[in-house]
């Protein structure tokens, strides 16, 4: 089944989008569910006028705005709390554990929209234009968050990690 | 902050940390929904005239107006009315027709951008 191939390439980066925006595993693995469940259900309105990613994505991180829209409005629970850079940190030995960890805890001090959009350009290496596609959002407001994110986590960056890793980095 | 040093620091670290691992069993819980779930049917569009029908239209109208005529007969482009241009241009029937195909159009992606939202919801 082709469709079975689609969710295991990119069950992973989408699950990441979802995780980037709701910072909580159970949430985020419903949303992913959620997301392949109405690309599958939608695929005849999938018009191939962007990547199949991208259209994945967006509807990932549209479903996950929604849900995480849902939440604030409900309740103050414990959900607000982030727990990307815990859920992390388990396994963060060593100086690549210590870089993994003071990105996960900077990333964990943006919004998670904008923890999302920098996550879009970085790890899932779109441009603004598929980030607009993606996210919904205008191309002027991503390039505002991608410059006041970048400046936030590298400033926070630079508070955070050990000078051998700064060291290690700027080699 | 030089961006740059920045851009390649994010860059470098987004790529060492990869993805977030999908939960384990994830692949099977999707595709056990998507087992039960109707997908929508693909709907072939076709046009209301076929494309011979448009090419021998054109065949005709081409026929009908540039076909000469016999000996002595005007040119049909001698009969059209002379008209100051700049005056259709500026005619208000022609903006407001325009201001509305314009406010149409609008709506219209308007509500697409809805329907996808609502897709998504």
């Amino acid at each position: 089944m082709a469709f079975a191939w689609i969710v295991k390439e990119y069950k992973h980066l989408t699950y990441t989008v979802a995780m980037r925006v709701l910072r909580h595993r159970e949430e985020a693995e419903e949303v992913a569910q959620d997301a392949f469940v109405k690309a599958y259900q939608n695929l005849a309105g999938y018009q191939g006028g962007s990547k199949f990613s991208t259209w994945l994505f967006s509807i990932t991180y549209r479903t996950a705005i929604s849900k995480l829209r849902a939440r604030r409005a409900s309740t103050s629970d414990l959900h607000n709390v982030p727990e990307t850079f815990t859920a992390r940190s388990d396994h963060n030995n060593g100086v690549l554990g210590d870089r993994r960890a003071a990105l996960e805890y900077a990333l964990a001090q943006l919004a998670p929209e904008d923890a999302a959009v920098v996550s879009l350009f970085y790890l899932h290496e779109q441009n603004v234009e598929e980030i607009v596609t993606t996210t919904g959002l205008k191309a002027s407001n991503v390039k505002v968050k991608l410059h006041r994110s970048r400046k936030k986590l590298f400033d926070i960056l630079k508070q955070h990690m050990k000078e051998e890793v700064w060291t290690l980095n700027k080699e | 902050m030089n961006e740059t040093d920045a851009d390649k620091l994010l860059r470098d670290l987004f790529k060492e940390a990869g993805p977030f691992s999908a939960p384990d069993g994830l692949d099977a819980r999707i595709l056990q929904r998507i087992a039960v779930t109707p997908r929508t049917a693909i709907a072939i569009e076709r046009p209301l005239l076929p494309t011979w029908i448009w090419v021998i239209s054109a065949v005709l109208v081409a026929g009908v107006v540039f076909v000469p005529g016999g000996a002595g007969s005007i040119r049909w482009t001698a009969e059209l009315p002379s008209m100051d241009l700049g005056k259709v241009f500026t005619s208000p029937w022609l903006l407001m027709g325009l201001a509305t195909c314009a406010a149409l159009f609008g709506l219209d992606a308007w509500l697409n951008t809805r329907r996808s939202a609502a897709l998504c919801r």
